[in-house]
């Protein structure tokens, strides 16, 4: 604990100062607020900028269709859902189809797929359209997009008994029916 | 001047109360049936998989922190209000809290994120805000250790405190403004029974019991034991202050 002086003969001469200095934290108090608001405002508006940036996370299939000629070989996220029976195995990845709101795009991934990867799930795509015009999307980075549904594995053994075995196609992602 | 010291406001004397004792039983009887419900009863998920099981602990964690951090807020917004202490202690310990969880939610998340998505970390927007919430509590326990009398550390806190909740808002409404990979709110939203089945919701609301438990119960000690510290501190400076008043008199006369 540090308390200084013990005894003190100009202690009255500390205390004006201490006074003094009151009053000089009062008036210095305007800047100091007006920083920390001049702060926060620049604060928010980086925070703003970086996250608006997240609007363009990714771009859905139609839209990539959409702006095929203006997005030419820049690189960004593709979502769409992977179109049950396009997927194909090649020598360096996998290629498949992806929808979304109707529309189809050509996929040519290089590298493993994710484990979940599979037909009918949503999936984020890093690359680009491929150079040679054909409308097809080179990717080398996949993610699966996980929706917010849980369903219970056993539940879904049961309802496929229920329905001698067969499958059923979920299509629980909106825009995989074309 | 007498400075106000917090033994004029009636507080704990201990960390432990019949109450806590009560509280911790509850909260580990609580998590013994998490881990039942979690672990053992509760299927596994139709397309995740088993790492469905780590969900039950990230989703309460993320809500627990979440009431952390308005608990920080309302505790700074009283303390710049009022200057009580007590509130000031109070949002002590839920950030402090508030970080544990916080910290939890990302690890549990990450842990989930490489089986499910493929990978640990995206730049999403749910990711980078909360990551900026992790910042912003590491921030406001920083600020308040900075070196300082009490008031001018509890104010510069406070004022740090104010902005945990805006945060909390932008994580909770990221996923609707903007697009992110994370998903978007299973509970509380339309058409429950249809995006999570029984037992998983079962389970899912044993997390909610059990971690909200143990939240309690770390908020509660927390807070007591910042209180003592508090005590100790200004009991200290109320003998040095006697001690020094009592010295100063010998030589004095009396008025």
């Amino acid at each position: 604990m540090e308390l200084t002086p013990r005894t003190g003969p100009d202690s009255g001469a500390e205390g004006e100062a201490l006074a003094s200095k009151r009053i000089r934290s009062k008036r210095n108090r305007l800047p100091a607020l007006a920083m920390i608001v001049v702060l926060l405002v620049v604060g928010s508006f980086v925070v703003v900028n970086a996250l608006g940036s997240a609007t363009t996370f990714y771009r859905n299939v139609d839209e990539a269709a959409a702006q095929r000629e203006t997005l030419g070989l820049t690189r960004f996220r593709l979502q769409g859902t992977v179109v049950a029976g396009s997927i194909v195995q090649t020598g360096e990845g996998v290629s498949f189809d992806v929808a979304y709101n109707g529309v189809e795009i050509p996929v040519d991934h290089v590298g493993d797929p994710p484990e979940m990867f599979k037909a009918n799930e949503a999936v984020l795509l890093e690359g680009n359209f491929d150079a040679s015009g054909s409308g097809t999307f080179d990717s080398n980075l996949m993610i699966i997009k996980h929706s917010e549904v849980y369903k219970e594995k056993e539940a879904d053994r049961l309802q496929q008994a229920d329905m001698g075995g067969k499958v059923p196609v979920v299509t629980s992602v909106p825009g995989t029916t074309p | 001047m007498i400075p106000q010291t917090p033994t004029e406001v009636t507080g704990p004397a201990s960390t432990g109360s019949r109450a806590t004792r009560v509280l911790g039983l509850l909260a580990l009887v609580a998590l013994g049936v998490l881990v039942l419900f979690g672990l053992i009863l509760s299927p596994a998920d139709a397309s995740q998989g088993e790492s469905v099981r780590i969900m039950y602990v990230h989703v309460p964690s993320a809500t627990v922190a979440y009431i952390g951090c308005f608990l920080t807020t309302l505790g700074s917004i009283i303390y710049l209000w009022r200057k009580s202490r007590w509130w000031e202690l109070v949002a002590y310990a839920g950030a402090e809290v508030a970080t544990l969880f916080t910290v939890i939610t990302l690890v549990t998340g990450m842990l989930w994120g490489r089986p499910t998505w493929g990978v640990y970390w995206v730049w999403d927007a749910r990711l980078t805000s909360t990551a900026m919430l992790l910042l912003l509590l590491l921030g406001y326990l920083a600020v308040r250790r900075l070196p300082a009398d009490y008031e001018v550390r509890a104010k510069r806190a406070a004022i740090v405190g104010l902005l945990l909740v805006p945060n909390v808002m932008i994580v909770r409404k990221s996923v609707d403004w903007w697009r992110t990979l994370h998903q978007k709110p299973t509970l509380l939203s339309n058409g429950l029974d249809s995006k999570i089945e029984g037992l998983m919701l079962f389970s899912l609301f044993t997390g909610f019991i059990a971690i909200s438990l143990v939240f309690g119960w770390l908020i509660v000690h927390r807070f007591r034991l910042a209180w003592l510290e508090e005590q100790v501190e200004s009991e200290g400076l109320d003998i040095a202050i006697a001690e020094r008043r009592a010295e100063a008199l010998i030589g004095e006369v009396a008025p």
